[in-house]
């Protein structure tokens, strides 16, 4: 180390690691990397196909759903599921699947029996114009379904409910509630989390202390008992969109807590780093380091933690809906059409009734498949965050 | 403009202190005295070599004086400014005058923005030129240190730790300051490369006129860069010197106990190893006196000679050791030798 | 350590106020008390309504019914007395004794609190704030001016034995008390023990069952890891993670309640109970057991027996392990004497968590299968608004969250020599 080389501005390239001149290809971000590495993770890709069909079923909802979620006909109550025939009652093929009307009539234990109307068969038809339902959360109305039968037969693929309204429609239009409820609560709870948990790990001091110990405050109360409170306080008088937003206030003011304080703690190891002090250094004033520094950090962790706590919210309105507290009738939601399939007899009888509940865990599942996949995807070490 | 020939930092009775906290109540328990009363200046177009082992603050008195972390007292005079009293509005300003390139070539880069933001960044805080002259410039930067203008679009996960070091000096660099503190620059690269990035600092320092505080563990470093050298231990500086001074006649046994790890590249010559008792001392508690005192061998040296009034016993290692007695009632301060005022130790058998 | 203990507790006693002070203030909010339902009963006497609501203090300010339920919470302070003031003592003639000797009384009554007299010498200077609270808390008709014709120190006249005497009520040392509920007209002690030790029973069967069964499997997926049972028990972890607590209890319900009668429809006794023997008895408390402590300890299995089967692989990769086998030892032995201890120490720190849980963490189950514990009694008390109930509920749901987070906290300690609170 004595002798000075005095060509200074030879690039080292025998390093390991080291970026030549002209390197061909996109510059990685850590972005593309974590993209590149969720694609990998198959479970996690079949959980982000089954939500994307989900979400769009559910922003289409008028149009994909046969029936609006409110139409009722008594003739109907209790039906089980449709039956979708391809021969008919003479033993003829037909490519067309078709159904028949049948109608009820009472056995000595007042149970319904269902028959069949074999004298005409109603073809299923795609793109039919039925009852006029709303779509994209009632912003638009449409008249024409994806799929549906000529009246006065009824195509319920799973059945009626007690006043005779197809399950599977009302699934739909419930994922107005239950499919957005997650997102909804978890970028409240996201924000004031990101804002306390900001403050409390940059700024400090006595601020930091008022906060941690309100955090933990939140945190120590016991939730579902809080939850009912709470809920019990929204006056009687509200409307569904109303009671769905008290709900979804309700869900996050339980768990903001958690996410300030592993901000707070990400903030912390973060504020403390070089390239936080560099930017410091730079002159770079406090607003701007954290939020282009600090903040930016903790976003990797953000998604997995929002991934990871969306099913905590659905399930969280469902076990509230499923008690009687929520969204109320007619509004559908998966947990509020559950809980008329709670007493023994219901579901014994009408176990179509339990459909909602598939649902929820089917949706629940692909979020934390996706979550799962999330986190391995955007473990700081492979995507350029952190040392390897 | 002041006087050209004052020194461009003059930095005096520096103390960082960090709390430690504790018990029911967490009360102040105890300070960790990571810099405990530092003098030094820094001329201008000049670097200063802060040398000391791990823990000796060495890092810390870097950061305190730019202001990234409190000190506890003291005075830092920036070209006849005082850092210390200074506004946010005033220490953003002089920001653009002290930069700093740090050791950890990865940590010290955002790896989500990209080369060209990371260079960019304190231009564009400091409404410095405009947009498309702030690109002009992360290009014309990066070839200065070696790379290549079409890498401002990469991350830096993609270069390796020599290249990343040259993208953090070209940050300190973009906004043209007068001073940079070098925090053990070299000392996480690997050797065939350390000697790329001194030249690199040191080029730059000949082209801008530039001055240096650089920091090392490693005497070794230091001589090829530093035209004066100051030796920290425990938050301390106990010898400061020009560079031929300190490496020809060290004058604290702590820098000879240094030097003598430096090996010399000429077999002929022959260099007395020192070899140092003990670790370094904890700074939440250092020891009184001269805090080398536990480890230092000229002092046990002396006292096989003294008398037995001006000796005592300590412990270290668990052994008895007679050292003299004065090393652990006085502090020693930085005083200048009688021959050479520009050369300054604190041993008190030595003054 | 003991030091990091106190500081805990300390700090817990503020958290259980602040968190008495949320719940109180939560339930406040909601309009109406549970009075207002049996107001509109045309068969209750307005009168008695009224005369509960002033006995239960609901007709006076939010923070002194607040005050009130901590006074009467905490084992130090004002002892309820009969007209229903706290700060105000009424002495009644009917004690028997002459009301003419005040200051003998005052020594008799006095010995725990020694400031007593110089606090009773000040009292003429401060009754404008102390008067505030008996004038609204006494509901029977006492008279405003009563404290102050008693600070005046001036007895009655013998001859007016209506005008009752008040002496300050001093704090003292007397049983924690959780209130009365409003619904069962009895005191909420006696209410909540019975769900409380239903709650604990399916708890701790459930806890028992998850264990049992989660570390065997976990074992066996960590050492088959990647064969076809492994992937089959990640495959049912998967399923139990997500599918809802109260879905699969309706599943069970339809499958062996509904289609079959292989068990009974939710409760946890059946109707003829009283009649049966010993031995039937506890069979069918285990009959009706059965399908909330299968939910309760699927729920708990899946991840339990996915940390058991990463921490077995965790030191299965460890040196200490290859050397064991280097040495020769058979392989039982490496995995049941070497690597096992050490997977499976660090998971006594999931006991405080669920600890934490007990209460309140099958809330919704027991609502859901008509079980007759803390969440079904919390339930009820919520919707009707039986203030005290709820309270009792709630705080003890949240001493458990407390003890639980510290018990957790102090066995990672014990789990982990590397950690140490200082």
């Amino acid at each position: 180390m004595t002798q000075i080389p005095q060509n200074v501005v030879e690039p080292p390239a025998e390093e390991p690691g080291a970026l030549a001149r002209g390197v061909p290809g996109r510059p990685l971000s850590p972005l593309s990397i974590a993209w590149r590495n969720l694609r990998k993770h198959r479970l996690a890709m079949v959980a982000l196909v089954v939500l994307i069909i989900m979400y769009l079923a559910m922003l289409c909802d008028g149009f994909v759903a046969p029936y609006p979620y409110n139409a009722w006909d008594r003739q109907q109550a209790y039906h089980p599921a449709w039956n979708l025939h391809v021969v008919d009652a003479e033993g003829r093929f037909h490519l067309r699947p078709f159904v028949y009307v049948s109608h009820y009539e009472f056995d000595p234990y007042r149970n319904r029996i269902w028959r069949e109307d074999t004298s005409r068969a109603y073809p299923l038809k795609l793109l039919v114009r039925g009852q006029t339902g709303t779509m994209l959360f009632g912003l638009l109305k449409t008249g024409v379904h994806l799929y549906g039968v000529q009246a006065p037969a009824r195509l319920y693929l799973l059945g009626a409910d007690w006043q005779g309204r197809d399950i599977l429609s009302r699934i739909i239009f419930g994922g107005r509630v239950s499919l957005t409820i997650g997102i909804v609560g978890t970028a409240i709870a996201m924000i004031i989390g990101m804002i306390v948990g900001g403050i409390s790990g940059y700024v400090g001091g006595a601020g930091d202390t008022v906060l941690q110990r309100i955090c933990e405050l939140i945190m120590l109360i016991p939730g579902f008992y809080t939850l009912m409170i709470l809920y019990n306080t929204l006056p009687a008088s509200l409307t569904s969109m109303q009671v769905y937003f008290g709900v979804v206030v309700i869900l996050a003011f339980i768990s903001w807590a958690s996410l300030a304080r592993v901000i707070r703690g990400m903030v912390l190891s973060v504020k403390s780093s070089d390239f936080v002090m560099a930017a410091r250094a730079g002159g770079s004033s406090p607003w701007r380091v954290v939020t282009r520094h600090v903040l930016p950090s903790t976003f990797s962790y953000a998604i997995v933690a929002a991934s990871l706590q969306i099913p905590a919210y659905i399930l969280g309105e469902a076990g509230l809906s499923v008690i009687g507290m929520g969204v109320q009738e007619p509004a559908p939601t998966w947990g509020n059409m559950l809980q008329q399939a709670k007493s023994v007899t219901e579901m014994t009888f009408h176990p179509w009734l339990l459909w909602p509940g598939v649902a929820i865990f089917l949706t629940v599942m692909a979020f934390n498949f996706l979550g799962d996949g999330l986190r391995d995807a955007l473990d700081p070490r492979t995507v350029g965050l952190k040392k390897e | 403009m002041i006087d050209a020939a004052a020194p461009l930092l003059t930095v005096s009775d520096l103390r960082t202190w960090f709390p430690i906290r504790r018990g029911v109540f967490s009360r102040v328990h105890a300070y960790v005295r990571a810099v405990d009363g530092v003098d030094f200046t820094v001329s201008r177009g000049k670097t200063l070599g802060l040398v000391g082992e791990s823990g000796s603050g060495k890092t810390t008195v870097g950061r305190t004086l730019l202001r990234l972390i409190p000190k506890t007292t003291g005075q830092v005079f920036f070209d006849g400014q005082d850092v210390m009293a200074l506004g946010s509005g005033e220490l953003r300003r002089l920001r653009r005058r002290m930069q700093i390139v740090f050791q950890d070539p990865f940590g010290s880069l955002n790896p989500r923005m990209t080369v060209g933001s990371i260079i960019t960044e304190p231009m564009l805080v400091h409404g410095l030129y405009d947009r498309r002259e702030r690109k002009r410039r992360a290009a014309e930067l990066l070839e200065r240190v070696g790379l290549a203008p079409e890498h401002v679009n990469r991350y830096p996960h993609e270069f390796s730790g020599g290249q990343r070091q040259r993208i953090g000096i070209a940050r300190a660099l973009s906004v043209q300051p007068d001073f940079i503190v070098c925090d053990e620059p070299v000392s996480a690269l690997d050797v065939s490369i350390q000697g790329q990035i001194l030249n690199l600092l040191s080029d730059i320092q000949d082209e801008l006129g530039l001055s240096y505080l650089f920091i090392a563990h490693n005497l070794a470093v230091v001589e090829q860069f530093a035209d004066d050298v100051a030796v920290m231990y425990l938050g301390r500086i106990v010898e400061t010197a020009s560079r031929q001074d300190i490496y020809a006649h060290p004058t604290h046994p702590y820098t000879e106990a240094l030097l003598s790890a430096v090996p010399i590249p000429d077999p002929t010559l022959e260099r007395r190893h020192v070899r140092l008792a003990g670790e370094v001392p904890s700074p939440v508690n250092p020891p009184a006196g001269c805090a080398f005192h536990p480890r230092c061998p000229l002092t046990r040296k002396l006292a096989q000679d003294a008398d037995v009034k001006e000796t005592t016993t300590i412990f270290s290692d668990s052994q008895p050791v007679r050292i003299m007695a004065r090393c652990t009632a006085e502090r020693p301060s930085l005083r200048p030798l009688a021959d050479n005022p520009a050369h300054c130790h604190a041993c008190l058998m030595r003054q | 350590m003991g030091a990091y203990i106190i500081r805990r507790i300390l700090i817990a006693l503020g958290m259980l106020i602040g968190a008495s002070l949320l719940g109180f203030g939560v339930m406040k909010l909601t309009p109406g008390t549970y009075f207002d339902l049996l107001k509109m009963n045309p068969r209750i006497s307005q009168e008695h309504v009224d005369q509960q609501i002033a006995r239960y203090g609901l007709n006076q300010p939010v923070y002194v019914q607040y005050l009130r339920w901590l006074d009467n919470l905490l084992p130090f302070g004002f002892k309820p007395t009969e007209s229903g003031s706290y700060l105000w003592v009424e002495e009644s003639p009917a004690a028997g004794r002459p009301a003419q000797a005040p200051p003998e009384d005052e020594e008799e009554e006095s010995p725990p609190a020694a400031s007593e007299p110089a606090e009773a010498a000040t009292q003429p200077t401060q009754p404008a704030t102390l008067e505030t609270q008996p004038a609204t808390q006494t509901a029977q008709a006492t008279p405003p001016a009563a404290g102050a014709a008693t600070l005046a120190a001036s007895a009655p006249p013998a001859g007016q034995p209506a005008m009752a005497k008040h002496k300050f009520n001093w704090p003292r040392f007397k049983w924690p008390n959780l209130g009365e509920s409003f619904e069962h007209q009895e005191p909420v002690w006696d209410v909540i023990t019975r769900p409380m030790l239903n709650t604990l029973l399916l708890n701790l069967v459930a806890i028992a069952l998850t264990w049992l069964v989660a570390l065997p499997l976990g074992i066996y997926a960590a050492l088959n890891q990647h064969k076809l049972g492994d992937l089959v028990l990640s495959a049912i972890s998967f399923v139990g993670m997500s599918l809802p607590g109260f879905f699969m209890a309706l599943i069970l319900l339809w499958l062996f309640a509904g289609m079959s009668n292989f068990l009974p429809p939710g409760g946890l006794r059946s109707a003829t109970y009283d009649q049966m023997t010993g031995w039937h008895k506890l069979l069918d408390v285990a009959w009706h057991l059965i399908i909330p402590a299968i939910v309760l300890t699927i729920g708990g299995l899946a991840g339990l027996q996915r940390i058991t089967r990463g921490n077995m692989l965790e030191v299965l990769r460890q040196q200490y392990v290859t050397t064991a086998r280097a040495k020769g030892l058979p392989e039982n032995r490496v995995i049941y004497r070497h690597a096992l201890r050490n997977a499976i120490n660090p998971l006594i720190t999931i006991f405080g968590y669920e600890l934490a849980a007990l209460f309140s963490g099958a809330a919704l189950l027991e609502i859901v299968l008509d079980y007759p514990g803390m969440g079904q009694l919390m339930f009820t008390a919520i919707v009707s608004k039986d203030e005290p109930l709820v309270m009792a509920g709630f705080m003890l749901g949240a001493i458990l969250l407390l003890l639980g987070n510290l018990v957790a906290d102090l066995l990672l300690a014990v789990a982990d020599p590397r950690i140490s609170y200082s």
